[in-house]
Formats: structure tokens, C-alpha cells, sequence
């Protein structure tokens, strides 16, 4: 291969790790233009009252006019890491060291155990690790709920379930930033940006229930009252009421999540379609976005919005691809002796982050369905890449780990 | 700019931003900050000449390649922006020539970079990227000439058979 060949690999491949742009760049080019016109503008006037000596309200054309919202945020909290390869531990479950592909990374995960409280009921308690960079390896935490921003730096986390106060880590070795609540939360959340957080609101222990009995077990009324937009630019936590739905069945958990844009929050919608409710940042209910509510995936749209996960495929798999150009599904069916059950993340616009459990004649699993690893599955049919090893039973504690996907 | 424009303005900006976004990282030697800088200066200005502007794509590109240039001729320092400390290497020789690679074109200076970038990442014959540049098809010539030699210099495994992202070559 000739240098120049080689120029022009490295450098395609290279970009190729460009990062998506954090902010809203159109708006921003929009508003700098606004403003450089106003100024020019505030400057003519004021020459012309300098000869006519008379009075001109120039102070009110300037920036309060168009306020450059970019430009006060802390924007740079948390940069993205520009690393796209593949990390795997397939061995160990729960992983010891970075599980990533492409623009999707696992910098948290967290672990469970159900601690009875009284003679009737239990609470489920979270044991949550962070991936360590500097020691490669994750690590324990002493919290009771984490969220890491994209990027891995950033990190908030809760000190108890529910609480009135939420600790933000904007760096590996930074002090923490303490904001305090107007009312008590029980998870926190990143905005994709960075640069605000959702925490959503309940007034008891959401993770408390009664003592199951033989294979059922009765829930806890809602506790929830509503979510918190904490802006960080400023630290200003803002309230917004909005309990459960008494016409939703009722969860363990009813949290809050952010639009893949950060414009929007929502909530699991029981009785689909659509799978989910979206509000505004002050409340308000909003229409569903084009390609969010097929199913309960975070996020359901590839990066470059070409393809969407969808639910019911009605070709005898449970989840399938849908080729936003065409409308054309395809479904997820068995690749080298998996079973996809379940998918987690986007790692790029060809390949998904999903679970998967050795496959058993035709739709059974090894071990069950509920023994299964995260696995790397290429939509163009590459072979697929063990992440991490199995899980022996996702749905018992002590068995099990819930993986945190995060934007890189 | 009335509404229509605007509108127009940012269904440009949502459809090429990716890749513009990847031209701003590569001028940029590699860092994200400074690419968003570079191209949000880009689409300010862009935007303030919208109406005049046919081909918008053409001059985001051009507004940048000549900002990055100038930023070099006014600072005369060569952009040391890093590549990941911490790329995980995959244990191939390809891998680790990818990582030099990188670290060496962030170490050209801007204007070897974009001429790099003009003439093998967006394949541009000398004539188009001199008349982007504003200079003369021999200077276009000349510092490719010496970005090359100063790659070869940065990064020593190419001047030895090498593997590459994993092809023997």
C-alpha cells in the first residue's frame, strides 16, 4: 500500500470517530446572527442621538433581545470520548472491564438484593459499579442511584432513595456539586447534552413492595409526584407535578426518561401504542415523535435515523428493523446459535447491542430464556461479538446485572 | 431572513452537519471541540450571506478550510491537538500504525492538514484545492510534498511494509 493510499484510509477512517455536534448549531448560527444585527443596529442609533441629542432606547434592543442561551451553559461537562472500538469482557458477568462498541458504552451497571424491612415487605436495594478509566476495571460505588454523562467523566448520583439532594462529579477527581430538591427523587438522569438532569420525583421509597408470595407479589400504590429539570449552567432545580396515571396499571418504578434530542421527557405508556407519553421540560403532555414509541427501547432510531427497532413483527420474531426509506421490516431472527431477546443499544448504524441466550431447537434457550449476554450483532451479517459473559438468571438478584448504556 | 429561509437554513444544517462535523474533526487534527468551534464559526457566517449563497455545502467547506488556515498564518504554531491517549489497541500491528498515524497528522500544521485533507480525504485535484486555498497549484503541490515527508518523519512505520486496519500489504 502506497502512502497515499494509506493518507487516505487513516483519514476516513478516522473521521468516521467525529463525534455528533452537542449543541444546536443552526439555532446558535441563527442567534449570533440576531444579535450582530441588533448591535450594529444599537451602535447607528446611537451615533444618530449623538447629533440629534435626542434620546433612543438602545439598552432594549440589546442581547435581552436574544438572549444567547449557548453561550452561559456549562457545556463542556462532559466531552465525548472519541473512541469508537470494540471493548469486551466475555467471561466475566458481571463484566470487570469496559464493555463499549461503536458510540455506545457501559460505564455503570448496577447489581440488586431484596432487603425484607418488615414482616410484609422488602425493598429492593441497588449496589451500583462505575467503570473506572484510569484502572480499567469497574468499581463499587457507594450510592444509591448513578447516572454517568456521556463520555464517562461526568457522573450524578443519589446518596439514598428517595433524596432531597442530588451530588454531581463533573470529572474524574472534581468535588462534588451538591443541589439541593424542592421534593425528594429517586433516579437521575443525563440530558443527552450534558447539561441538565431529569430526576424524577416520589414521595416514599418506589423500590419498596410487599413480600412475594409463592410467584406473585403485590405492588405499592404510586408514590410518584412528578419530575425535576435540574439546569447546571446555573443549578437551578424547577419542579413539575405529574403523578402516575391511575389509569396506567401500576410499576415498580415509574421513572421519567429524556428524548434522544433532550426537548422532551417521557414516560412507559401501559396500554400501547403508543409504548410511551411525552411531555415538555414545564409539563406539558406532547405529541409522540416519528420513530419513539414502537416499543420500550430508549432509543428506537439508529444515530442517522435510517432504521428503527420495532416491537411485533408479525413474521414470527419478536423484534425486527424497519428501513425508514423503504417502510420495509425486517426481523431479528437467530445468528451463529443466539437468540436475540432483547435490544439494549445503537453501537452505529449497522450493528446493535443486544441480549442474546444460546439457541435451543427453534425458539428455546439454553438454560432458559432468562440465561442470556450482551452480544455485538451486525445488521449487514457480520459475525456477532460477545460482550460479556451469561447472565445466569436476569431476573433474580445475585444472579443477575442491569447494564447502563451511555453515549461515548 | 424570512421564515421559509430559515427553515431552509436548518434542514441544511440537520442533513450535512454529520458530515461536515467529520471534515471540521479532521482539520482539526482530531478534536472535538475545536471541530464544533470551527464549524459553528463556519454556519454563522454562512448564515449571514444565505440568501447569496448557491451552493452552501461548497462554502461551509470553504469558509472552514480558509478559517483554519488563517487561524495558522495569525498564531504561527502547529495545532497539537491529541488522539486518544487511550484507544484500545487490538493487538495488530494495523492498530498501532492507525494510532501514530493519527497523532502524526495532528502534529502537521494546519495548512499541511487541510491539503492533506483536500487533496486524499475529500479527493480533490491540485487545481480545485489551490483555487480553495487561494495559492497556486505549485505551492498545492509542494506542501503536499512536504506533509508527506513530515508524516514519514512522525511516524517512521511507513517507510517499512506494513499491516493496515488489518489487510497485509
Amino acid at each position: 500500500m502506497t502512502i497515499d493510499e494509506t493518507v487516505r484510509r487513516i483519514l476516513r477512517d478516522w473521521s468516521e470517530e467525529a463525534p455528533a455536534s452537542s449543541g444546536d448549531l443552526a439555532g446558535i448560527a441563527l442567534r449570533r446572527r440576531r444579535r450582530a444585527r441588533l448591535r450594529t443596529f444599537a451602535v447607528v442609533a446611537g451615533a444618530t442621538a449623538a447629533v440629534v441629542a435626542a434620546a433612543v432606547t438602545v439598552p432594549v434592543l440589546l442581547p435581552e433581545a436574544a438572549p444567547d442561551v449557548s453561550g452561559s451553559a456549562v457545556a463542556v461537562l462532559s466531552a465525548p470520548d472519541p473512541s469508537t472500538e470494540t471493548a469486551a469482557d466475555p467471561d466475566s458477568s458481571p463484566p470487570k472491564t469496559l464493555v463499549a462498541a461503536g458510540r455506545a458504552a457501559v460505564y455503570a451497571y448496577y447489581t440488586w438484593e431484596e432487603v425484607k424491612i418488615s414482616a410484609d415487605r422488602q425493598v429492593k436495594k441497588l449496589t451500583w459499579n462505575r467503570y473506572d478509566r484510569d484502572k480499567g476495571v469497574y468499581e463499587k460505588t457507594p450510592w444509591a442511584w448513578l447516572d454517568v454523562a456521556r463520555g464517562g467523566e461526568a457522573a450524578a448520583f443519589l446518596e439514598q432513595v428517595p433524596a432531597k439532594r442530588v451530588g454531581v462529579l463533573t470529572g474524574r477527581d472534581a468535588e462534588v456539586r451538591w443541589i439541593d430538591l424542592e421534593r425528594p427523587a429517586a433516579a437521575v438522569h443525563w440530558s443527552p447534552d450534558a447539561t441538565k438532569l431529569l430526576l424524577t420525583n416520589y414521595s416514599a421509597n418506589p423500590d419498596e413492595s410487599y413480600i412475594p408470595e409463592g410467584n406473585s407479589r403485590m405492588l405499592m400504590p404510586s408514590s410518584r409526584i412528578g419530575f425535576t429539570v435540574v439546569d447546571l449552567a446555573d443549578g437551578r432545580a424547577v419542579f413539575r407535578a405529574r403523578g402516575a396515571d391511575p389509569d396506567e396499571p401500576p410499576t415498580d418504578r415509574d421513572d421519567f426518561s429524556w428524548s434522544a434530542d433532550g426537548t422532551l421527557v417521557w414516560e412507559n405508556h401501559a396500554s400501547p401504542p403508543p409504548t410511551k407519553k411525552f411531555y415538555d421540560l414545564e409539563g406539558n403532555e406532547r405529541p409522540v415523535p416519528y420513530g419513539t414509541a414502537e416499543t420500550y427501547q430508549q432509543d428506537e432510531l439508529s444515530p442517522g435515523g435510517t432504521r428503527l427497532i420495532v416491537g411485533n413483527t408479525g413474521q414470527g420474531a419478536g423484534l425486527g428493523i424497519r428501513d425508514v426509506a423503504s417502510g420495509r421490516t425486517t426481523p431479528l431472527t437467530p445468528v451463529s446459535g443466539y437468540l436475540i431477546e432483547q435490544i439494549e443499544a445503537w453501537a452505529d448504524e449497522d450493528r446493535l447491542i443486544v441480549w442474546a441466550c444460546e439457541q435451543k431447537g427453534a425458539n428455546g434457550c439454553v438454560g432458559g430464556e432468562f440465561r442470556n449476554r450482551l452480544l455485538l450483532v451486525d445488521l449487514k451479517g457480520g459475525d456477532p461479538v460477545p460482550l460479556s459473559g451469561f447472565r445466569e438468571n436476569s431476573q433474580k438478584a445475585g444472579k443477575s446485572w442491569v447494564p447502563i448504556f451511555t453515549p461515548r | 431572513m424570512d421564515a421559509a429561509e430559515e427553515r431552509r437554513f436548518r434542514e441544511f444544517v440537520s442533513v450535512r452537519s454529520p458530515a461536515l462535523m467529520r471534515l471540521a474533526f479532521l482539520l482539526t487534527g482530531g478534536d472535538p471541540h475545536a471541530a464544533e468551534d470551527l464549524l459553528q464559526g463556519a454556519l454563522t457566517k454562512t448564515v449571514a450571506r444565505w440568501r447569496g449563497v448557491e451552493l452552501p455545502e461548497a462554502y461551509v467547506k470553504q469558509v472552514m478550510y480558509r478559517q483554519q488556515v488563517s487561524w495558522w498564518r495569525r498564531r504561527r504554531e502547529t495545532a497539537m491537538a491529541e488522539p486518544p491517549e487511550e484507544a484500545v489497541a487490538d493487538g495488530t500491528h494495523g492498530a498501532e500504525l492507525r494510532i501514530v498515524m493519527r497523532r502524526a497528522l495532528a502534529r502537521l500544521t494546519a495548512r499541511q492538514r487541510a491539503v492533506l485533507v483536500l487533496r486524499y480525504y475529500e479527493d480533490l485535484p491540485e487545481a480545485e484545492v489551490a483555487e480553495i486555498l487561494g495559492c497556486s497549484v505549485g505551492t498545492v503541490r509542494s506542501t503536499t510534498h512536504r506533509s508527506l515527508a513530515r508524516l514519514r518523519v512522525l511516524a517512521p512505520e511507513l517507510r517499512e511494509p506494513h499491516m493496515i486496519l488489518g489487510e497485509a500489504t
